[in-house]
């Protein structure tokens, strides 16, 4: 799942022409309002308890599939013959709904409260123009990415404190 | 304008408006305008229950067609349905019923009959039955590694409806689409979404039809644990040549391995085995790229496959990977070869051996064999080393002892020697190996036997095929010195036979060698001994046989057996052990024909020879003579005692045989004309006597004869005839008589009586003739045969004439009358005369003619008149009772009218006699 984060950050930027598929293209300042972002310190990470880093993976990942299921509406009109990026955009899309599943039932398993599912995207969206959503795709796959990064993390150390 | 616009507008409202009708019209009398309604309007039902359809009619169909519900009657395909299904429900509404529906697609159809009998279609309904569905069982679903999720289930029973299956799956937070089988594969469902791995799914399938609607068990699982991964790619191998026993494969694994670990399972084989062998899969349960396969044998070429799978089990072998090849390094040759001799020739000093080796076998030469070092050593001397590439090395050996070594050599290094000693020309094997035997068993011959007693180096086996058609090709083979049974490890045929020869090997040289022989499989012989008969006797025949030639035997011939029978008889059986070559049957039958043939048998069966057909004789070998030489002798001694007796007795025999005949010479008569010699005078005289006998007959057959002489006739016949016959050739009618008086006792000497009646009445002839004739001479004139006797005269004074023929008829005439007569008694036993007389017989009836006309001849021609009379000489000398006996009795109505003329005509032509005498007579004339 991880090696698929990247992948489909690599096959996003490609299919997004310049300057998104230039080489080495980054753009780590660009920040989605309604997305959490995953990048967090070691110290206060690690300061977490399990049921906060849980319930922050849990709405971070419930933002992503929205984002991503919106991700995949604005490729389906900009790049609607790269059904490859589709259906990667797709599948990220089950993956994060499939790890909010586990990452829900883990909750539920730890007996922590299981927040509700809300609507972050509200109407911020509609409106934009092509290259504010192909921005808008960048920041959602590139945070897909560091969020399982940091979900695989918290699971990890999940998994260490409970072992089997 | 305005009223022609305003018009056309109407026109076109109207008209709008007319079509707007006829359209509703149209569509609402197509669906309204029937006169009722099947209710269900399309049923569906379950098989083997029940079903009731109702037809409701309107009421204004009712009125119009004059019907009411009951005039409703219902078909099923055409055909009616018995009225014990309807039920008037009501005066609108008839209900049929079927009970417990089998398994139908019909329609059904309400009718009536309007006005009571015209029959018209009012509705109708297409019934389907089926079942609904069952509960599907055995879902399951797979994960090809690329490829989305494949869910299988087992559907149950057909239910003979469309139904339709669901493949439902979720997620605890998410439901994903439906998936719906295609109706041709109902069984299995492809879900349109990407498989999410470590996320558990729930999936069941929902079967629905008209009939029912049921959803199998949910299954739950993750995704991961149904993977069926890609087979590794790029399987290769490689080997070492540090170790020939191993083999490196090494591959590349599916893309899967990112998301699980996997294990393995690795087959492989030798190039020509046709079952795998597998690596233990404990050795295999990581997930690697590369595999090192021991314990394999050097310098083979093996063949390897890989699949891989979830290491934990769960989930879906892959399927194989292309299958790949290596040869392992080569190794050392694991033994020395198989090392043999043979001295080629020998002469005074010197000898040629031949070494010979087996090359190695693929498993013990490790390698490809590129020479033999081959070193002898003379006794006590230096060695000498040769390389050779060929598995034979000739060499010239003197007659002292050598000791030869052979070493195969192939790329890494060579085998051990095998040593051989050659020993001097003086040597004398000993100790051969005892009790071998050979005997075929799981299909190769086994060789066993019991080791001599002492140390024995190793077992030289050769063996070749026996024929007499090829010499014997030796094939040969070395064993260990420990072992004393073995196989023949060549190509061996079945039905041949073998000459196994073992040779045990000492230190100082080869042990007598010892032979035995052998099939592999014995089959029956192709051919049958050809049996042939040595001797056949009356009751019995020595048959022989060669025994078989070794190319046909096909196995060891145990027995024979010989089959005899004659022709007509049953067949017999005797059993002959295989040794001999020879048997004799006994009790034949003698005079028979017999056939006999040969089966030779081997232990798997035998072959018929040819058949051999002979006779016994009728005798054994000298029967014949042992019955026919005493036969002989008996008869001859018989005959020498007969001869012996009659010559004693002559005298006597003499006397019975031959009547006293008085010696004409002697007689009165004689005398009585002197100037005629004494011959003719006899022949006279005999005339004279004749005609008067014939005379004194005549006179008394006509007198009496007639009838008084019949009872004799019978008999005498015979004897007349046999007189005639007697007489022929005899001119003289005295010969003819006298024949007569004296053949008469021999011809049946039983009749005493009459013979002595006849000898009696031939002496009473010669006296009543003589008597007679001087008496009667003027009355003969009477007769007009009495003019013969001037002929008879005639013939007197030619006795030549009558000589001659004495001579050409009997050869002796010339003899005494004594011997004249006698002859003459013997010739009516001889069969040739009464063929004669049976000819003459034969010309009576013609000569009857020629006699008639003699007769005119007699009158007219003096000269045929002396023949004439001749003849009657002839006829004088018969009795003249028995003549006329004859006559009477044959020919007694000639008699009567022709009278005396008769007589001639029958004692004529009945006679040979006169024949040869009218030539006799003739020919002077």
């Amino acid at each position: 799942m991880q090696k698929n984060t990247s992948t489909l950050l690599q096959t996003y930027l490609q299919y997004q022409g310049s300057p998104f598929s230039d080489p080495g293209f980054s753009a780590p300042e660009l920040q989605l309002s309604s997305l959490p972002p995953a990048a967090v310190p070691f110290k206060i990470w690690h300061a977490l308890d399990d049921g906060e880093r849980l319930s922050q993976a849990q709405g971070a990942f419930q933002a992503l599939t929205q984002h991503l299921q919106l991700v995949g509406d604005d490729q389906s009109n900009l790049n609607p013959g790269s059904p490859i990026l589709l259906a990667q955009l797709g599948v990220a899309r089950l993956r994060a709904q499939g790890l909010l599943g586990n990452v829900a039932a883990i909750m539920n398993a730890l007996g922590l409260p299981v927040p509700p599912e809300k609507d972050t995207i509200g109407v911020v969206p509609f409106g934009a123009s092509a290259f504010e959503r192909k921005c808008r795709g960048y920041v959602v796959t590139r945070e897909y990415g560091h969020w399982t990064d940091r979900a695989v993390r918290d699971l990890a150390l999940l998994k260490a404190k409970y072992p089997a | 304008m305005i009223w022609k616009y305003t018009s056309k507008m109407m026109l076109k409202v109207w008209l709008v408006q007319v079509l707007v009708v006829f359209l509703i019209t149209e569509c609402i009398g197509e669906l309204v305008d029937t006169c009722g309604v099947i209710s269900p309007e399309s049923p569906v039902i379950q098989s083997g229950s029940n079903f009731t359809a109702f037809c409701v009619l309107k009421e204004k169909c009712m009125s119009v067609y004059e019907v009411n519900a009951s005039h409703i009657i219902w078909k099923v395909n055409r055909v009616l349905i018995p009225e014990e299904q309807y039920t008037v429900i009501n005066a609108t509404t008839s209900s049929v019923t079927f009970t417990n529906t089998g398994l139908l697609n019909v329609q059904l159809i309400c009718n009536i009959l309007a006005y009571g009998q015209i029959e018209m279609n009012v509705y109708g309904v297409r019934i389907q039955t089926g079942f609904p569905p069952e509960k599907p069982k055995n879902l399951n679903c797979v994960v090809k590694e690329g490829k989305k999720m494949l869910c299988q289930w087992d559907p149950g029973r057909e239910t003979h409806l469309e139904t339709n299956y669901t493949l439902k799956s979720e997620w605890a937070t998410e439901k994903f689409d439906d998936c719906k089988a295609k109706p041709d594969t109902p069984t299995s469902c492809l879900v349109d979404y990407s498989p999410v791995y470590f996320v558990n799914i729930e999936v069941w399938v929902e079967a629905q039809n008209a009939l029912g609607k049921v959803s199998s068990d949910h299954i739950n699982f993750d995704p991961v644990d149904k993977v069926k991964p890609n087979p590794p790619r790029n399987l290769s191998v490689s080997n070492s040549e540090e170790l020939s026993s191993i083999l490196k494969l090494t591959w590349i694994n599916p893309s899967i391995m990112n998301v699980m670990r996997l294990k393995y399972d690795i087959h492989y084989k030798t190039k020509d085995a046709s079952t795998w062998s597998q690596i233990p899969p404990e050795d295999t349960a990581t997930t690697r790229t590369s595999f090192t396969v021991q314990d394999l044998k050097p310098f083979t070429e093996y063949v390897f496959r890989i699949r891989c799978m979830k290491a934990d089990g769960k989930g879906f072998w892959s399927d194989w990977s292309r299958d790949a090849s290596g040869i392992t390094y080569e190794a050392r040759p694991s033994k020395a070869p198989s090392f043999w001799y043979k001295i080629l020739s020998h002469t005074q000093d010197s000898r040629s051996a031949q070494l010979i080796w087996k090359a190695l076998p693929p498993s013990e030469a490790n390698g490809k064999i590129l020479d033999y070092e081959v070193t002898l050593t003379r006794w006590k001397s230096c060695s000498q080393n040769y390389t050779v590439s060929d598995t034979n090395f000739t060499v010239n050996l003197t007659n002292d002892r050598y000791i030869a070594t052979l070493a195969a050599r192939n790329l890494v290094d060579k085998s051990d020697t095998s040593i051989l000693t050659i020993p001097a020309c003086d040597f004398q094997a000993t100790h051969p190996v005892t009790d071998l035997k050979a005997y075929p068993k799981d299909n190769v011959l086994w060789v066993e036997w019991t080791p001599p007693n002492k140390a024995v180096r190793k077992y030289i086996l050769e063996w070749c095929v026996l024929s007499d058609k090829s010499p014997c090709v030796p094939d040969w083979q070395q064993e260990s010195g420990t072992i004393h049974r073995t196989y023949l490890r060549g190509k061996l045929m079945e039905s041949k036979c073998y000459l196994i020869t073992v040779t045990p090997v000492y230190g100082d040289g080869p042990g007598s060698p010892e032979s035995t022989k052998a099939y592999l499989k014995q089959a029956p012989p192709s051919k049958g001994p050809t049996v042939r008969t040595k001797k056949v006797g009356k009751n019995e025949a020595v048959l022989e046989w060669d025994q078989l030639p070794v190319d046909v035997q096909n196995g060891f011939i145990r027995n024979y057996t010989i089959f005899y029978r004659t022709i007509i008889g049953n067949e017999t059986a005797v059993n002959v052990d295989s040794s001999h070559t020879e048997y004799t049957l006994s009790s034949l039958t003698s005079d028979t024909l017999y056939m006999v043939r040969m089966t030779a048998y081997t232990d798997e069966g035998g072959k018929d020879g040819p058949e051999f057909t002979f006779t016994t004789p009728k005798f054994a070998q000298g029967e014949i003579e042992a019955i026919v030489v005493p036969v002989c002798l008996a008869f001859l001694l018989t005959t020498l005692l007969g001869v012996l007796f009659c010559f004693n007795k002559r005298d006597l025999i003499k006397k019975h045989i031959w009547p006293n005949v008085p010696d004409p010479s002697k007689s009165h008569i004689a005398q009585w004309s002197p100037h005629t010699p004494p011959r003719h005078n006899f022949n006279s005289k005999d005339q004279i006597y004749s005609d008067g006998n014939f005379t004194d007959v005549s006179v008394v057959e006509i007198e009496a004869n007639d009838k008084k002489t019949f009872p004799e006739d019978l008999k005498s016949l015979d004897l007349f005839k046999k007189e005639k016959v007697s007489t022929e050739g005899h001119s003289s009618g005295i010969g003819g008589s006298s024949c007569m008086s004296s053949s008469r006792p021999s011809i049946s000497s039983g009749d005493e009586n009459e013979s002595a009646q006849n000898t009696s009445s031939t002496v009473q002839y010669s006296t009543v003739v003589h008597s007679g004739y001087r008496h009667q001479v003027p009355s003969v004139q009477v007769f007009s045969r009495s003019e013969s006797t001037q002929p008879l005269l005639d013939s007197e004074e030619r006795p030549e004439d009558l000589q001659l023929v004495d001579n050409v008829d009997s050869g002796d005439g010339l003899l005494p009358q004594q011997q004249y007569f006698k002859q003459n008694c013997s010739q009516p036993k001889s069969s040739p005369d009464i063929s004669h007389f049976e000819s003459s017989k034969q010309v009576s009836s013609s000569n009857e003619e020629d006699f008639l006309r003699l007769k005119q001849q007699q009158i007219s021609d003096p000269v045929s008149q002396s023949y004439g009379a001749e003849q009657m000489k002839m006829f004088q000398g018969v009795s003249t009772t028995d003549a006329f006996g004859f006559e009477t009795e044959t020919q007694a109505e000639k008699l009567e009218t022709l009278g005396m003329e008769a007589a001639l005509d029958e004692g004529m032509p009945k006679s040979y006699l006169p024949q040869t005498v009218r030539r006799g007579g003739y020919m002077p004339q």
